[in-house]
Order: C-alpha cells, then structure tokens, then sequence
C-alpha cells in the first residue's frame, strides 16, 4: 500500500475502478502536480487492472532469474517504470500493450545485465559441478586470427550485412532469414514463438528470395565465391 | 517450356527436412535450373557464414533494448535502419529477446484482467516511487540564469573525480531508457542539487529544432526540469572552462554556439540544477 502523503480529499474508490483507461491516466497525471496522495490511489487501480499482465509477461519468459534479481524485482520494477512513464502513453494502443513493452524491455534488460555475470548462464540448464568433461571454454578453439585473415572476415562480414540490410524490410523478415532460412526452424514453431501465421512465413520466405534473387543479379554476382570472396559493386 | 519452381520445398531442401525420395524432384530441378541452384548456394554460403560467425566474437554490437523495442513496434519497413534488421538476421540472442515483445505483445492483446501480482513486488515498487519522488516532486522555484564561483568549483570538480561513476550511471540509464523511436545521439546530463551533489544522470536526445539549431530533449519526453538552471561547461582546453546558462524549457536545453578560433572544443558537460 503506498504511504500516500497527498493534501486532497481521498477519491472515491469504486468511481476509480468504474473510470476508463483514458479517464483514469487523465486523471493521475493531474493529481500527479498537486495531490500526490490522489495520484497514488489511481496508480493502485492502474496496478490492480495490469499487474496481472506484468507478472505473466515477466514470470512466464523462458529466461530464468538469479536469486539476487529476482521477479519480483523485476515485476517491482516495470511497475515503478510504468509509473514514472505514463505520461508517454500516446493513446495509440491499448494501456495493456503499453504496459506489456515496459515488462519486456525490462525483462529483456535484467536478463542482459545478469548474463553480463559470467557466472549466471539465464539461457541455460544449471551445471553439473560432478562433471568430469572439459568445459566448452576448455575445448573452444582459439579465436586468435592474423591480421589478414580478420580483415578477410571483416569484408565478408560487411558484405552479408548489406545484403541482409538490403532485404530485410523489418523484424519479420529479419526472423524468418534468421529462424527459418539459416536455422532450419519450422514455420509453426517460428509462427508460434513470434506470433505470426505459419502462411505468412511461407510467404515472406518466397518474397525474400526473389529479393536475394534480384539483389545478386542486380551487381552481377553469380556464385556464392563471388559474394563472400571478393569485392562487389554498391 | 516455363519450368516451376520449387517453393517451399526448396527451403526444406535447404533445411535438410526431406528424406531421399522427397528431395529427389527438387534435387532433378536443381540440375536443370541455375537461377534454383545458384539460390542454393548463396544459402549454403550465408548459411556457413552465420554459423562462424556465431562461434565468434560477435562483430557487431547486439541491438539495444530500445533498438529492438523500436524494430519490433515499428508500424511498416523501416528503411532507415537496416543495420538493426541486418544484425537481427543472423543473431539468434537478439531474435530470442524480440520474441519476448511479441510473446507481451499477445498477452496484452488477449489480456483480461487476471492473476495478481506479489504483494512483495508491489512493496519494493512503491519504494522505489517514493524514493524517485522525493528527488522529482520538488517545488519549482525561480531560476538562477548565472552561475555561482562555488557551484563552478564544484560541477568541475564532478566532472573530473567522479569521472567513471558518471558515464556508469549514463549507461545504467541509456539501458533503462524505453523509447518508441529509433534511438538518435543520446547525450548524458548530470542532474545535481542546489549544493552541487550529485543526484543523477537523465539522458537526452541530441536533435535539431525546426529551425536547424541544436537542441537537447529529454528521451522521457518529462517536462519535469522544465524552468531549471541548466550549465554547459565547455572545455577548449584552455585554462578555464567556458560556461553558458540557460533554463529547460518545454523538455528542451537549447545549445549555443560557442567557438574559438584557434581551438576545437574538446569537451561539453551539462547540468541541471534540480533544487
């Protein structure tokens, strides 16, 4: 419950709970200037409305939490951003969506900062401290490359991204080359993890390819050597 | 005769997900047509190259967290920003992350109200609200356009000691920034008291009003430091800085033209004096 130290009379409950979306933001951004009190009552709403969807966006990622930063903090989190940010809501969506970006970035942002922890892997499985196999650190192999040899992967690394650049109109081509064209991923599996039909893959994949097509044909490039190997025209 | 082409199953070809009959007809295709099978090996190559790519340093930065919110919110193509889809194309962390706004994004849009939220969350949130305002709920008071010797002594004296904490805190902030356009020049601005502490860093766009001249506005859009002091310290490498004041207006710090003709300014520090 908030320690609400604002001079106005107390708001009528049940007329909070009965306001719009719209009406009640309205209204908490008013009371935000000159009744703090009464502004904490319409933020209570705003969270007994949307902290169900807070804590379902944040509490059923596939990425796990550490101890120390956990969902709750997380979930404590995006409720402070969301109060200190409502006055960005544009009214363009729904409040539900507006709150939900806020609970991924969020989320997104914790799983980045506790991956920075080398010792907290968010993506993966707890390891078996009995386990007698090298580690992947052990057995990678070293990255160290000549000078000529980066400066070749570095060409070729500019060259797949103007390319892919060139394609990639928005995220969802950007996924599908990723997910379903360089990582085999099925078109129902990719539908389901970026909510999109499994028609609209298929269809996008087609598209892409004419574009890949075209934009080869279009610096006469021929074969894969000529587009990984060697200079091409802008 | 106009061959047809194979479609999807050309991509399960190239997925490996037909067996030896089933790939048959697409491999008699491939023998027949080059445009099929030049297509093919470009995949094959983009294919390989991902893969080392992955195993790699990664060669460019991942996406920001707004860069992707911005990708993924964005209403059409985005042409203006294809380095974001192009480093999306091949990295499987920063697909992985997208996936998360469009897994909220459905929850939003199916959402009812249901299930509640911990009671220790909603604790630690108020906290946090509380503490934010007692820092932001401050009575505006009138504005000071100059700036005091011992306010000086001790914005530069932030400038240089406090160096490192500084740009951690403009990093832990640009992370926390939630911003619904394609990131511009985001340029950290330190907040301090009435006494020259430290109270935080806000970040701000880097910008140009409609008539060309170079604004700072604040990425929150908050008009909450409007009317306050605010200081750029400019540093030519001379023997003193030079300090131009001003006041936020509409979430706005208006930046002057300063030169000097025989030296480059090597460093700009903003304030804004939250009293």
């Amino acid at each position: 419950m908030p320690n609400a130290s604002g001079t106005g009379a107390e708001l009528n409950k049940d007329g909070l709970d009965n306001l719009s979306d719209d009406d009640l933001v309205d209204m908490f951004l008013a009371r935000s200037r000159d009744d703090r009190g009464a502004a904490h009552q319409c933020f209570e709403v705003i969270i007994a409305r949307y902290g169900g969807l807070i804590n379902h966006v944040v509490r059923s990622s596939r990425f796990r939490y550490p101890a120390w930063d956990s969902a709750d903090d997380v979930v404590s989190r995006v409720i402070f951003k969301v109060y200190r940010g409502l006055a960005q809501w544009r009214r363009q969506g729904r409040l539900a969506s507006f709150i939900a970006r806020i609970a991924a970035s969020e989320m997104i942002d914790a799983i980045r900062k506790v991956g920075r922890d080398k010792s907290w892997n968010p993506r993966a499985g707890r390891a078996d401290p009995d386990d007698d196999e090298p580690s992947a650190v052990e057995t990678a192999p070293s990255l160290a490359a000549s000078p000529e040899a980066e400066a070749v992967d570095r060409e070729r690394r500019e060259i797949v991204d103007r390319l892919l650049a060139d394609v990639c109109r928005d995220w969802k081509d950007s996924v599908i080359v990723n997910e379903y064209i360089i990582n085999n991923q099925g078109a129902k599996e990719i539908g389901e993890k970026y909510n999109m039909s499994e028609d609209l893959v298929y269809q996008r994949a087609r598209r892409l390819r004419v574009r890949l097509t075209k934009w080869l044909a279009e610096r006469g490039i021929t074969s894969a050597e000529a587009l990984l190997g060697g200079r091409i025209k802008n | 005769m106009e061959r047809k082409h194979p479609d999807r199953q050309l991509f399960d070809f190239l997925g490996g997900k037909l067996d030896g009959q089933a790939s048959a007809p697409v491999q008699d295709h491939l023998a027949q047509c080059e445009d099929c099978a030049a297509f093919v090996r470009l995949i094959g190559a983009l294919k390989a190259e991902a893969g080392e790519m992955s195993v790699k340093e990664a060669p460019s930065p991942h996406l920001d967290v707004s860069a992707l919110a911005s990708l993924f919110y964005a209403a059409g193509p985005q042409p203006e920003h294809p380095e974001a889809a192009a480093h999306l194309a091949t990295c499987r962390e920063c697909a992985g992350e997208l996936a998360e706004y469009a897994r909220a994004e459905q929850l939003a849009a199916s959402y009812t109200q249901f299930g509640e939220v911990s009671g220790e969350a909603v604790a630690l949130a108020w906290q946090k609200i509380h503490d934010w305002e007692e820092s932001s709920f401050a009575q505006l008071k009138p504005a000071a356009e100059g700036i005091t010797e011992e306010m000086l002594a001790k914005l530069s004296e932030l400038v240089s000691v406090k160096k490192d904490h500084l740009r951690d805190l403009a990093h832990e902030a640009e992370a926390d920034a939630v911003s619904t356009a394609q990131k511009p020049e985001l340029v950290p601005v330190i907040v301090v008291d009435k006494e020259g502490d430290l109270r935080g860093v806000e970040l701000f766009e880097k910008t140009a009003d409609p008539r060309g001249a170079s604004i700072l506005r604040h990425s929150e859009g908050s008009e909450r430091f409007d009317s306050k002091p605010v200081h750029a310290l400019l540093d030519f490498g001379e023997k003193n800085v030079v300090v131009v004041s001003d006041q936020m207006r509409q979430d706005t710090i208006r930046l002057q033209r300063v030169t000097r003709r025989d030296t480059d300014l090597q460093r700009a520090d903003y304030f804004i004096i939250d009293d």
